[in-house]
């Protein structure tokens, strides 16, 4: 019984801030990093008028009909 | 007749008064009820319980008592055990032992489950109307179509997986 919630607290300490430590780190390499790369490579060469034209040609808009 | 029903009540009067003296005069305490006394617990955050486990001693167990008191280097290995048991229920090993519980929770838990999926089946086959119909293969295709013309989600979403310039979802 010495020291037993002590010892308890302590162990109980370390694993949650491990284990916290260990979720926010999986979550920034694994959804925040690849999220920021995936924006990065999308506007890299993106084209806008492009893109609207593309969207115009398929008749998406209400204003901006195919001719 | 009057004066005897009179006479029956005050008869009946110092009956009941005697009665109460009786009663009050004995003890002057109510028994106590085994619920409100100190009580035994196997718990292990209670290494001492309030009382020991065995109250009342035979006379075999009150000579071990007696013979307690003395030098306990005198006391054989059996007789320490019969101590011990008679203070204590269970020890902590017997007392952190796990039981086989979890096996009927999981089971009573999958039974259940299995029941409302069983519901849920009866209801989908024999209660349910159509569903819409804007759920039909031509439908949906439509809509993915529209969603795609729209460019929804272009970075990491629907429209990020299709291919516009081969027309076909991206391998």
């Amino acid at each position: 019984m010495r020291g037993l919630l002590a010892r308890r607290m302590k162990f109980n300490l370390l694993g949650a801030f491990l284990i916290s430590m260990g979720c926010a780190a999986l979550y920034k390499f694994g959804v925040a990093e690849p999220r920021k790369r995936a924006y990065a490579e999308f506007y890299k060469n993106y084209d806008p008028i492009k893109d609207f034209e593309a969207m115009k040609a398929a008749g998406v808009f209400e204003c901006a009909p195919p001719k | 007749m009057l004066a005897s029903r009179v006479f029956s009540l005050v008869g009946r009067r110092s009956i009941s008064t005697s009665l109460c003296l009786r009663a009050h005069g004995h003890a002057g305490v109510v028994k106590a009820e085994d619920y409100t006394l100190p009580a035994y617990v196997d718990r292990r955050d209670v290494p001492l319980p309030e009382v020991a486990f065995v109250r009342d001693l035979s006379a075999q167990q009150q000579a071990l008592k007696e013979k307690e008191k003395a030098s306990w280097s005198a006391l054989s290995v059996d007789e320490k055990v019969e101590l011990y048991r008679l203070k204590f229920n269970e020890t902590y090993a017997e007392m952190k032992k796990g039981t086989n519980e979890w096996k009927t929770i999981l089971g009573g838990i999958l039974f259940f489950l299995g029941v409302t999926g069983i519901i849920l089946i009866w209801q989908k086959h024999f209660m349910y109307g159509p569903i819409p119909h804007t759920f039909s293969e031509e439908w949906l295709s439509a809509q993915t179509k529209r969603m795609l013309d729209m460019r929804v989600n272009p970075v990491e979403g629907i429209s990020a997986q299709w291919d516009f310039e081969k027309n076909e979802w991206k391998k």
